[in-house]
């Protein structure tokens, strides 16, 4: 093990007539698990803020002893090590971590199905200095994501999938920002997102009966749908509407990964994920105002801004293109 | 993109007196209903899997005229499917449509390597489902 203590923060107490007491700031942790580390540290003297101490390993059985530790903020953890290797410390943290940030490095684009269901918080692409390294994980940190861009973007996305894939005039009638994660109907699906310049959750919950409605309007002469199905509707709802979303930040610039939904019902029941950010709360509703879906978007991190030139490219849903 | 006549969807139904048979594979009960509706009522014979494993399993013992796969799976996804399945002895040629929400354009070449045929992102739109099918398996048989 490796450890970098990055320029102490010292605070001096006391005044005039007082004794002097040293007190030492406890800083943020990184733990870099890594065989040959992709992130410039040799440049950690030009970088322009040291907020974290750096603890290097280099493997992830030793990254793992870092699970409970409660001083850690976040793990760096590159291809270096493998990607099995990788996918599999990122699901012991899951099990046993305390829920902070995990930072994928990867020199080629990343599959992350590996990773799967959940998705790292963070994927970076070599080469990465030291100060895009914190800049990055402040960001993920404080979550300030949703600009009005991205809201309008976000919005634009979801709302045209719903309206095309499950209620005809769909729109929004509420939006609203909040920090909670709990589902607003009883049948929930949440699916992460993770992509270079994005990473995040979004979350679809309706109620029973309106989804077996939907489920009719889809399937007409189908036996009525067992509870199973809703969860199954839902699911792909989530995931076309995350697919939705996709086409659009595509077409800016802002690419990333689906991940697999998982499924939670009940009323309030906690949803498995953590953000670090307020969500973005969609209440979509069509002509008929008890066919409400919300949709509850998460971003933990957005690097770059939507850039709407190319928006030409945009290839329609339900389009078929021969290869 | 396909719109649909009249004209269309007789020639769609002639078609399908043979009674082709189009493997549906994806994890969604629900997408695989609707596809399953979606093709009856076009007179198709429809079998389904609900992942790439199974999939391929079913593409491999059974005569197949066209599939409909979905990427993102559990244990197998959709492209690994035909990949495996176009190394496969006389199945290497079966047309392959990918459904999917996934629509960059690296996957979509991805998908070209993998053999596939067709790309339609969800949700899709039955009528140019079905033509796009019927085109496919007029050429395949016009072919054989």
């Amino acid at each position: 093990m490796v450890l970098h203590f990055l320029v102490p923060e010292v605070e001096c107490g006391g005044g005039p007539g007082t004794e002097s007491v040293m007190t030492y700031v406890p800083q943020r942790l990184l733990v870099e698990v890594t065989a040959r580390s992709l992130i410039e540290l040799d440049k950690l003297n030009e970088a322009s803020s040291h907020p974290f101490e750096l603890a290097t390993e280099s493997t992830v059985t030793a990254g793992g002893r870092w699970a409970t530790s409660p001083d850690v903020t976040a793990f760096v953890v590159d291809d270096s090590v493998g990607e099995a290797d990788a996918a599999e410390l990122f699901r012991r943290l899951q099990q046993d971590g305390n829920g902070v940030p995990f930072v994928y490095v990867s020199r080629e684009p990343a599959v992350l199905s590996c990773f799967g269901p959940f998705l790292p918080d963070l994927l970076l692409r070599p080469p990465i200095n030291y100060d895009v390294l914190i800049a990055r994980l402040d960001e993920l940190l404080s979550a300030a994501a949703f600009g009005d861009v991205m809201v309008d973007v976000a919005t634009k996305g979801i709302v045209a999938t719903m309206a095309r894939a499950f209620i005809p005039s769909a729109e929004v009638h509420m939006l609203r920002y909040r920090a909670c994660q709990r589902p607003v109907h009883e049948i929930n699906a949440t699916i992460p997102l993770c992509g270079e310049a994005i990473s995040g959750h979004l979350s679809v919950s309706a109620p029973a009966d309106m989804l077996r409605r939907l489920y009719h309007r889809m399937v007409p002469r189908k036996a009525p749908p067992s509870d199973r199905m809703l969860e199954d509707l839902v699911g792909e709802m989530s995931n076309q509407l995350l697919g939705g979303l996709k086409g659009v930040l595509t077409m800016g610039g802002i690419d990333f990964a689906l991940g697999i939904p998982m499924m939670y019902t009940g009323l309030n029941c906690p949803v498995r994920y953590r953000s670090r950010s307020g969500s973005l709360l969609l209440y979509i509703r069509g002509n008929d105002r008890a066919d409400e879906v919300a949709v509850d978007l998460a971003l933990d991190s957005v690097r770059k801004g939507y850039d709407e030139s190319n928006e030409a490219d945009a290839r329609e849903t339900g389009e078929l293109a021969f290869l | 993109m396909i719109a649909m006549n009249h004209d269309d969807r007789e020639h769609t139904r002639g078609m399908n007196c043979m009674s082709a048979k189009i493997l549906v594979v994806d994890d969604s009960a629900t997408i695989r209903h609707q596809l399953r509706a979606c093709l009856d009522s076009a007179g198709y014979v429809v079998l389904e899997a609900e992942n790439g494993a199974l999939g391929l399993e079913r593409a491999t013992h059974e005569a197949v005229d066209l599939i409909i796969v979905d990427i993102n799976m559990p244990v197998m996804n959709g492209l690994e499917m035909l990949e495996a399945l176009r190394t496969v002895p006389r199945k290497g040629s079966i047309p392959a449509f990918i459904l999917s929400t996934e629509s960059s354009k690296s996957m979509v070449e991805r998908g070209k390597k993998c053999g596939a045929t067709a790309w339609i992102v969800k949700p899709f739109k039955p009528e140019i489902l079905t033509k796009g099918i019927a085109h496919v398996l007029a050429k395949a048989r016009g072919a054989a």
